[in-house]
């Protein structure tokens, strides 16, 4: 019997998600420990900064360097309409009429704003902070599909602008955070969050990978931009990365399930879901 | 008054003029993702138009920490705002297309 058959992502789904969650806290709690002296001592006082570091600069540069290149690739496809489907590229077809602009502009507008609300929470002035929000992206991707990640992006920005956070490597933050939303909504197979295995794929997609991927897009941008942007490598790599990982993972993965279990047929009712929204071709 | 603007921020405001006036034109001849485009220009304009504003009025990264709570309170209203275009849509948009 095939270990992808649907009982066996019941205590699949259990492992991961206690798997997640005790990594997210324990990154939570060892950072909490050491932030008071990383400025003083460096990044390697905190241990996932200093097990970030032992793989090197330039470990880090060539994997997300490939990662930024895949992301800005699945970005700019998206934007320009077509999606890949089946293993084919189709083309997609989203109206953008008011509806859809207003999933954009509701999205910007709750994920923009709950980040603002605790931008005082400083972790690396301007450049971060403890931002309880995060836990939306994923949720509205799942749900709104590109409008909602579109929204996301804008969201972040505007939550930047008016944190006092907005720069150049704004730039970076506005697809990875496009990302966190576009990641499980692409890779997920059901968003119902109604099944086991949905629920694998919410730990696994909308936590991990999305996560992962959106701490290290933005830190390879934040590096190549350097000049601009003036964090040092040590920094970029033994703090922003790890940090903004557990930053992204934590509260998505305490509360992110229980959230899109609640709003899916609520958004689904109301005809707002991507799904009942949007239409492909080949 | 801090008026000094962020490292690189010319290239951030020729980005989203770029992207803005591309959309417009690709919207005008009807291309796939042209209005798109143009959304995402704007809203690079109106993020840096933001910015600019709070820099001008002297609050530009004082939230919360730094005794100015009208970021944070400016975060609030657009959380109801969004909330609120929630909960309106499908009265007033879904059910007539």
């Amino acid at each position: 019997m095939s270990i992808m058959d649907g009982r066996y992502y019941t205590p699949l789904a259990i492992i991961l998600a206690i798997i997640v969650i005790a990594i997210a806290i324990w990154g939570g709690v060892t950072f909490a420990a050491a932030s008071g002296i990383i400025w003083e001592r460096g990044p390697q006082v905190w241990s996932w900064g200093a097990a970030f570091l032992s793989l090197g600069f330039d470990f880090w540069r060539i994997v997300a360097g490939i990662l930024w290149i895949v992301g800005t690739v699945l970005f700019i496809m998206e934007l320009s309409g077509r999606t890949i489907k089946g293993k084919k590229l189709v083309k997609q077809m989203i109206k953008w009429d008011s509806i859809d602009i207003a999933i954009a502009a509701l999205a910007a507008a709750i994920y923009g704003g709950g980040l603002v609300v605790t931008a005082g929470l400083i972790v690396i002035p301007g450049f971060t902070w403890i931002r309880p929000a995060n836990m939306l992206a994923p949720v509205f991707g799942i749900l709104f599909g590109i409008p909602g990640c579109i929204g996301l992006a804008f969201g972040n920005l505007i939550a930047d602008a008016l944190g006092g956070y907005l720069g150049f490597g704004s730039i970076g933050g506005f697809i990875g955070n496009f990302l966190l939303g576009y990641i499980p909504y692409k890779f997920m197979r059901d968003h119902s969050l109604r099944s086991s295995k949905s629920i694998f794929d919410f730990y696994l997609w909308g936590v991990l990978v999305s996560s992962l991927w959106c701490a290290l897009y933005i830190s390879w941008w934040l590096d190549v931009a350097q000049p601009l942007v003036g964090l040092p490598p040590l920094f970029i790599w033994g703090w922003f990365a790890p940090f903004v990982f557990v930053n992204n993972a934590i509260v998505t993965a305490i509360v992110g399930p229980a959230l899109g279990y609640v709003l899916y047929p609520v958004v689904k009712k109301w005809g707002l879901h991507w799904s009942d929204r949007v239409t492909f071709a080949e | 008054m801090k008026t000094e603007l962020f490292l690189g921020w010319g290239i951030i405001v020729i980005l989203g003029v770029i992207i803005t006036l591309m959309g417009l034109a690709m919207a005008l001849m009807k291309k796939r993702g042209g209005l798109l485009a143009l959304f995402v220009g704007l809203g690079w304009l109106i993020s840096f138009g933001i910015y600019l504003a709070l820099l001008q009025a002297g609050i530009y990264g004082k939230v919360a920490a730094e005794a100015s709570y009208i970021p944070n309170i400016i975060g609030l209203i657009l959380v109801a705002l969004g909330i609120g275009v929630w909960i309106k849509i499908p009265k007033n948009g879904v059910k007539s297309g």
